[in-house]
């Protein structure tokens, strides 16, 4: 997955579960991190310039839905099937590029999108 | 670098570079063929064509093939193979309706494709340039080279049914066995021009080579494919020099000679007319 500076807001139901499941089934780095001044929360690092914020409360900010770009679609989606992710579909042909989707344990839906250009010489 | 990559389940993957090569054995699988730079000579079933690295090829189980490379500078072949089952599950799955896979209805048959040259591009491009970039790097995870096979196979039954389906649906031939034999010959015309793209072909020695008439052929090949044999030849001159500006430190002079043009002027203006840039700025464009 690669660089396209990115931050998203996502709501979890516990942050202890979360970061099990971001760390050790996606393959994630993980680390502790403060979401305000009294609450904690826990930065999910995709990539250099991804980072999912995750917290228990609900903010404004958050969203349900996080597109993951990616340089090799079908790479990505070996790994993590390897790693034990259920996907909600087989990599589909967009008129973007090649995509694929998942949901967390929590309802956030993931798409892992590589954008190709078809047009390019 | 030569590396032969021979999976599980019998899908292999042959990469190469090489000045001279010679090859000829009857084809024992299903087998997709790609040149990343330069061309090769192939031989199916006695039809000789080149293949570049804007085409690609595909070669039948049971198939006489012969292959030819030589060239100064190294060319990079790459050839895919599918594995009886691999190959029968995924035309079978493809070719049925889930409700008669659900019934196990049986018509297994395996596919009998028209061995020709295809476009090598869009998404079969993207999954085999990543396929051999992870195989360059040491891939040796068989689930992953499988599922770009899979995309290979996917893909390419979507080229096969733009090129080979549709194009048969165009042709306004009653018969259906008419149709498929005419696009047959104008599959050959379009070999032909492809592999003498930068010879002086004439109208006359395309419609040879596809055993057609001159009239026939004018008026069948704009029929399936929407220009003249003469636009397609000047498309694939111009989309030649175009990657030849891109990837070669080339003279402009010498370009115009190596796709077939007699003239700079004449090849300029087309190039300007066709993309919109001059080739200098073309290339000029491509260096920044």
């Amino acid at each position: 997955m690669n660089q396209s500076a990115k931050s998203f807001y996502v709501q979890v139901k516990q942050l202890n579960d979360a970061e099990r499941y971001y760390a050790n089934c996606l393959g994630m780095p993980t680390e502790a991190t403060m979401i305000s001044a009294k609450e904690k929360g826990l930065v999910v690092k995709i990539d250099q310039d991804t980072h999912l914020f995750l917290s228990e409360e609900k903010h404004q900010n958050q969203t349900r839905k996080i597109v993951l770009t990616s340089d090799d679609c079908l790479e990505d989606y070996c790994r993590l099937k390897a790693r034990g992710v259920v996907f909600k579909n087989a990599p589909a042909y967009l008129s973007e590029g090649l995509s694929v989707e998942f949901s967390d344990p929590y309802g956030n839906d993931f798409t892992i999108l590589e954008q190709r250009n078809y047009n390019e010489d | 670098m030569r590396y032969v990559k021979e999976l599980s389940n019998k899908n292999k993957i042959v990469s190469d570079s090489t000045c001279e090569a010679l090859y000829e054995q009857q084809n024992e699988a299903y087998t997709i063929k790609f040149v990343f730079n330069g061309e090769e000579t192939c031989e199916i079933n006695k039809r000789k064509f080149n293949i570049y690295p804007d085409t690609f090829a595909v070669v039948n189980a049971g198939s006489n093939f012969s292959s030819k490379i030589d060239s100064i500078n190294p060319v990079n072949t790459f050839a895919v193979s599918f594995g009886e089952s691999f190959i029968s599950d995924f035309h079978h799955s493809f070719s049925y309706s889930e409700e008669n896979l659900l019934d196990g209805k049986e018509a297994i048959k395996m596919p009998d494709f028209m061995e020709s040259l295809y476009p090598f591009a869009g998404d079969m491009r993207f999954n085999v340039l990543h396929l051999k970039n992870q195989l360059d790097k040491g891939l040796k995870d068989e689930m992953l080279i499988n599922e770009y096979l899979y995309h290979c196979l996917l893909n390419y039954y979507k080229i096969y049914d733009k090129e080979v389906v549709q194009k048969l649906d165009k042709l306004s031939f009653i018969k259906t066995k008419t149709r498929q034999e005419v696009l047959k010959r104008l599959t050959l015309a379009k070999e032909y021009i492809s592999s003498n793209y930068n010879q002086n072909i004439t109208l006359e020695q395309i419609a040879e080579q596809a055993c057609l008439s001159v009239n026939h052929l004018l008026r069948t090949f704009k029929e399936a494919y929407e220009i003249s044999p003469y636009q397609f030849l000047m498309q694939l001159r111009l989309n030649r020099a175009k990657k030849l500006l891109q990837t070669t430190s080339y003279s402009l002079n010498e370009i115009v000679g190596l796709v077939g043009f007699e003239c700079p002027s004449s090849f300029i203006r087309l190039f300007k007319h066709t993309f919109n840039i001059t080739p200098l700025k073309y290339k000029k464009s491509r260096l920044n």
